[in-house]
């Protein structure tokens, strides 16, 4: 029995729908680029000098399973090939790309509906030939000639094919119309669009620092590998049946390897490797203290209910969905809660002996030098939400969030209401399309630095605060039947009154969902039309009714504004867009500070002007 | 053509008022809050929106007996558009700034706990104006800062232990009380905390008697009614719309204030000024800082400060009424398409300005 090998950030069977999947499709343009650039800008096509392999196809669902000829003699006979250069090298520029966040060749930057695109697609498009496109990209297809010729500078073209060469012509399969199914039918019909992939100039950058870092380390991204399949291995009856490879944890482990010097032909490397995937999978899953590399992971946080680029970058707003959560379940006292069940343990005042609950209370205790304190997590929560709280000299709190946050959600709820009732509509798709861009846009200004690592921290905290709290043991000792039930007894009894656990929870629950909505799409928000966002669509009868995807959000939208009381007046006067002075998409250096105001000041009494700097964005 | 800012014409008008009076510039202190308040053209109309001073500037000064070298502001921070919860955090943000900046690590813990509830991280969906900042400056720099948080019923738990059990006292006593919003400042000795009420339906102010008698200030009626009756004309009875209470708990015992909202009269005097002088001639030194503020608030070009939107009566168990005044001020608002236009239009006072 042979052994296969999955890559699930080239293609995930296991998602549902398949290849229409959205993350599958995501997966496929940044495979496609790759695919491209390599062959592209360095000639390297899997075809070349490997008789046991064919040339990498434009369907992702393909690149698994690689082959070399056991018998020089007798080419047809082949046997996997599990350490196959080409392969690793892929995966390693996969996963160096994912590791820095550029999962979109487009880096959402252009919008990749509109036609006459400086883009790569398919052979079939219907191009204007009078268009900038069709000169530099005849019928928009894709070539595959060596030696071309390499313009980076130049806005986001990255090569430009000389019409003498020959052209190989490839077809990358189809996806969903943004626009919706076509109405012109009854009922209407489904549409799909040429698959195309737009490469930025930055892509192409770091996909070049990419390459340099594997053709200079790459026998250490081949000792990862192969330790990797190893770690990874499954099996049956002593055989080895699956491997699930991580493109991003190939990339990770072998920079902290790269950062330790580590000699690829040392004798222990493997030893060392097993330690260094190790410690990742620790510091990724929150135990294992703050050695890991946060970046490297994704984030996934407890439902609480359970048992009882370039302007929008998607990590920074997953890194912000953890601190809203975060920040909910403060206001929820259950920081505080944990701070008094360990007080009590501490002082023992709490009647449990031995166990799991004194284990994690124990465990709780000794970590808390290098925990993320609340002095921090509040300084995050203005910093990334503009709560009034932790320093009193936060430079940039961000003021906007509030006002972006509700009145994106006005705005939904108020076209969802529309959408489905004959009233006639105030709310149009751009006006969704403009409130979800400022806030995107708000959440990504501010979820630079620090957020990220301290939000994956935070992940972990919370979930080890839950697993706690959650114990058997400790719930009985308190009279209670679970953690909720706990929160309130504790803030009742010793933290001056208990909050409102229910609104807390769905807060944070649906908050948490609705930035996630946001970063999914980011490279549409970030885009000028709001086609893509897929917000109404029509049933049998040509009758408009919301996408399953508008239905979700629009339910979280309205979760959320119930549970605030927030009237259907106060919606509807907040859902008018607002004309924003200024809209960064990145921190401006000094800006905002006493040090500053105190030099703009003296300047002003004294009658000097300067020129105009950036400011920090104001509504 | 460059237009200018509400914020640059707050910014002026401040100096001006601060150079005059003698006390230090507030615009100095709030500048950054000011620019992004008052972000939109001068006269814009959206200004109008707000419940502060409904259909006008959003900006008021006042002058008070009790704090008579003071430049005293209110103000509704951000702009027409913002939500109340982005109103609660931005007022709570500047006041935790200024107070530690001014008085200090202890002054803002007090701000702080006293403050928790409206800084967190939701607002009631139905809340209107969400915060309110005050500040006043004198001689000697920042003499208080101050918020006001738009409450509920329900917040009256929130409120420390004396100022809840007097504002449940309040509401048990006179039932047409109903809680609206708490300010909490601080100033250079000490912070305080008061609690206003809306008064629903007519008040006859000798209904405040046994109010007054509960909360041990019985003896100041007398007091009260000479001085609102004064200067509201010998109006003994204030139509709704026109009341509001406010209860501060001081190291002096229980303090009550009477403010009284001009606008929800129907015939207000037209001298309510020069009554309010007749009540103040008692108290010559008051008298001459109400001058001395009056004239330090007028622009040059214009013929007065402005209008009297709120007048306040307080009442403490040793001391008698003291008044503090109101001003919209004059000069943010659009009068009219020229000079002989409706309302008190501007007239150059002095033949040289251009």
């Amino acid at each position: 029995m042979t052994t296969k090998e999955k890559f699930p950030e080239i293609f995930n069977e296991n998602l549902p729908g398949g290849a229409t999947n959205e993350v599958n499709i995501t997966n496929k343009r940044l495979y496609l680029a790759i695919r491209h650039l390599l062959s592209e800008l360095f000639s390297i096509d899997r075809a070349n000098d490997d008789p046991g392999n064919p040339p990498l196809t434009p369907d992702p669902s393909q690149f698994k399973d690689y082959y070399k000829v056991d018998d020089p003699n007798d080419p047809s006979k082949k046997i996997p090939d599990y350490f196959n250069e080409d392969k690793i090298r892929f995966l390693a520029i996969i996963g160096q790309l994912r590791l820095a966040g550029y999962e979109d060749p487009s880096f959402a930057r252009i919008e990749r509906w509109s036609k006459y695109l400086k883009d790569v697609e398919d052979a079939d498009i219907d191009m204007d030939e009078e268009s900038e496109f069709a000169r530099l990209f005849p019928r928009g297809s894709m070539r595959t000639a060596p030696q071309p010729e390499n313009d980076v500078s130049s806005a986001n073209i990255v090569w430009v094919p000389e019409s003498s060469r020959p052209v190989k012509v490839e077809t990358f399969g189809t996806e969903p119309d943004p626009r919706g199914p076509d109405r012109s039918t009854n009922p209407p019909t489904q549409r799909f669009y040429h698959f195309r992939v737009l490469i930025v100039a930055e892509f192409i950058t770091r996909f070049t620092e990419a390459m340099q870092q594997y053709s200079a380390y790459s026998e250490l991204y081949k000792q990862v590998y192969r330790g990797l399949h190893e770690h990874s291995q499954g099996k049956f009856n002593g055989t080895q049946v699956t491997v699930t490879i991580s493109a991003k944890q190939l990339a990770d482990v072998t920079e902290r390897l790269i950062r330790d010097n580590v000699n690829p032909n040392d004798p222990n490397i493997r030893l060392t490797i097993q330690s260094v995937i190790a410690r990742t999978i620790s510091s990724a899953s929150g135990s294992g203290g703050l050695d890991g590399n946060f970046s490297a992971f994704g984030i996934s946080l407890p439902d609480l209910d359970a048992g009882t680029h370039v302007e929008i970058i998607p990590d920074n707003l997953h890194a912000v969905r953890v601190i809203y959560y975060c920040a909910q379940l403060e206001e929820m006292r259950l920081f505080a809660t944990v701070d008094t069940v360990v007080e009590h343990a501490t002082s023992g005042m709490l009647p449990i002996s031995r166990g799991p609950g004194l284990d994690r209370i124990y465990r709780w205790i000794k970590r808390a030098p290098e925990r993320i304190n609340e002095f921090e997590r509040r300084g995050l929560y203005a910093r990334v939400l503009g709560l009034a709280q932790g320093s009193v000299d936060e430079p940039l709190p961000n003021r906007e969030f509030s006002d972006l946050w509700f009145r994106f959600l006005a705005s939904v709820s108020l076209k969802f209401r529309e959408i489905t009732s004959s009233e006639r509509s105030q709310v149009s798709d751009e006006q969704i399309h403009k409130a979800g861009r400022d806030l995107a846009v708000n959440i990504s200004l501010h979820g630079y630095g620090i957020t990220a690592p301290a939000a994956i921290e935070m992940q972990g905290v919370v979930q080890e605060m839950i697993d706690m709290l959650s114990d058997t043991e400790i719930l009985r000792s308190y009279g209670v039947r679970d953690i909720w039930q706990l929160v309130d007894r504790v803030s009742a009894l010793y933290l001056n009154g208990a909050a409102n656990g229910v609104k807390f929870r769905t807060m944070a629950a649906s908050g948490e969902r609705i930035i996630s909505w946001l970063a999914r799409k980011a490279p549409i928000l970030s885009s000028a039309s709001a086609l893509g966002l897929g917000i109404t669509t029509f049933d049998g009868r040509g009758n408009r009714r919301p996408t399953n995807d508008f239905f979700t959000l629009a339910e979280l939208a309205e979760r959320w504004l119930a549970v605030t009381g927030t009237t259907d007046e106060m919606a509807e006067r907040h859902t008018d867009p607002v004309d924003l002075d200024a809209q960064l998409t990145v921190p401006m250096l000094g800006q905002n500070t006493g040090f500053q105001a105190g030099i703009q000041n003296t300047l002003d009494q004294a009658g000097i002007e300067l020129p105009a700097m950036p400011a920090v964005p104001q509504i | 053509m460059r237009v200018t800012t509400a914020s640059e014409l707050a910014k002026r008008r401040m100096e001006m008022a601060s150079r005059r009076l003698g006390t230090k510039n507030p615009a100095e202190a709030i500048g950054g809050l000011l620019d992004r308040s008052f972000h939109l053209p001068a006269h814009d109309p959206r200004y109008g929106n707000n419940l502060l001073t409904p259909g006008r500037f959003p900006l008021e000064h006042s002058f008070s007996e009790v704090a008579g070298n003071a430049l005293r502001l209110d103000m509704q921070p951000l702009g027409p558009e913002a939500t109340a919860h982005a109103r609660q955090q931005e007022a709570s943000r500047e006041m935790r700034r200024l107070t530690h900046q001014h008085y200090g690590k202890e002054a803002l813990h007090w701000f702080d706990q006293r403050s928790e509830r409206w800084r967190n991280g939701m607002s009631h969906g139905d809340t209107r104006f969400g915060a309110w900042f005050g500040m006043a400056t004198d001689a000697y720099g920042l003499q208080e800062c101050k918020v006001y948080y738009e409450m509920r019923e329900s917040d009256i738990d929130n409120l420390p232990p004396n100022l809840k059990h007097a504002a449940r006292i309040v509401m048990e006593i006179m039932p047409e009380l109903t809680p609206i919003f708490t300010s909490i400042a601080c100033g250079r000795g000490r912070g305080a905390q008061r609690v206003y009420f809306f008064h629903r339906g007519d008040l006859r102010l000798l209904d405040l008697e046994p109010l007054l008698n509960q909360l041990g200030i019985g003896k100041q009626l007398p007091s009260l009614l000479a001085a609102a009756g004064v200067i509201f004309g010998g109006r003994f009875v204030l139509p709704q719309g026109s009341v509001i209470i406010g209860l501060r708990d001081t190291n002096k015992g229980l303090e009550m204030k009477l403010d009284v909202l001009v606008a929800g009269l129907p015939d207000p005097p037209q001298q309510m000024y020069q009554l309010l002088n007749m009540v103040l001639s008692e108290r010559p030194s008051s008298q001459s800082n109400l001058h001395r503020w009056v004239q330090a608030m007028t622009p040059d070009d214009m013929q007065g400060p402005g209008e009297i939107g709120v007048i306040s009566v307080r009442v403490l168990p040793e001391t008698p009424a003291r008044c503090s005044l109101y001003l919209r001020p004059s000069g943010y608002d659009r009068q009219g398409r020229s000079a002989a236009g409706p309302g008190s239009a501007p007239q150059p006072q002095d033949a040289y300005r251009v």
